[in-house]
């Protein structure tokens, strides 16, 4: 049967400044950086450390594919402590946490612009 | 703790994708609601995962059918393969054997990329995968 998603994509425009973002900023963990396998291609991925779910950072073929919604939600269950991290690590944020009907969301932006959501869901009790 | 929850694809008809992605291929429906005035959150999951996906209307900047990259993992790619096709689902590569393992690729009803794979350290314990 089916497990789990093991792979989603971000689109990028220089991969070693994505690396450096992902990586530094974001404190994902770099599963694979192979330019050997597959000639002209370096296969670049990065995960929460830790999580099922991983990102494969790929060169955009065209800029239309940056500076969007990037439609990946990046759950916590510490906004605070994440959120001062993320900006101590010089991460722009869009929008600071802020309460929603859904849990505390904040959203910010990789190094192309691509945004993302942070959330910390509300605590079922 | 720190995850992707959901990742997003986009499609043309929530109603078809609805039906592919949760009675083709056997995801678990987590969500179908208005959350949102004019939205419809459209999310599924394979059952038991961490990360999910939303099925979205496209939004700004984004197009049905163009989303990608979305890569799943089996343990067991040919009893996989046997079932989505007896469901219906085309593939557009059969089960086929790369150095990292095995992989199959399909499409949603929109024309969304779906690759699967069965990644070679992963083969089911006492079974070759060569």
């Amino acid at each position: 049967m089916i497990k789990y998603i093991s792979i989603t994509t971000v689109y990028v425009n220089d991969l070693d400044k994505a690396k450096d973002f992902y990586a530094n900023s974001l404190g994902f963990e770099v599963v694979t950086d192979d330019a050997q396998s597959m000639p002209g291609f370096r296969w670049l991925q990065v995960v929460p450390k830790g999580a099922q779910t991983g990102i494969n950072l790929y060169p955009a073929d065209n800029p239309d594919q940056l500076g969007h919604f990037s439609g990946l939600f990046l759950t916590t269950d510490d906004m605070a402590t994440t959120y001062s991290e993320l900006v101590a690590n010089g991460v722009n944020f869009s929008q600071p946490p802020t309460e929603r009907p859904y849990g505390i969301e904040a959203k910010f932006v990789d190094q192309d612009n691509t945004s993302f959501v942070l959330l910390q869901p509300p605590t079922r009790s | 703790v720190f995850y992707i929850s959901t990742t997003v694809v986009f499609v043309s008809d929530q109603d078809k994708a609805k039906d592919f992605y949760v009675n083709k291929l056997g995801f678990e429906l987590v969500s179908d609601a208005q959350t949102m005035p004019g939205y419809r959150w459209l999310q599924v999951t394979p059952p038991g995962a961490q990360t999910g996906v939303v099925l979205s209307l496209p939004m700004e900047g984004h197009e049905a059918g163009k989303s990608s990259g979305l890569l799943l993992y089996t343990d067991d790619i040919q009893a996989l393969h046997q079932q989505w096709a007896a469901n219906g689902v085309e593939f557009s590569e059969a089960p086929t054997q790369y150095p990292w393992g095995w992989q199959a690729q399909l499409a949603d009803p929109d024309g969304n990329g779906i690759v699967l794979t069965q990644p070679r350290h992963k083969a089911k314990k006492g079974e070759s995968d060569d």
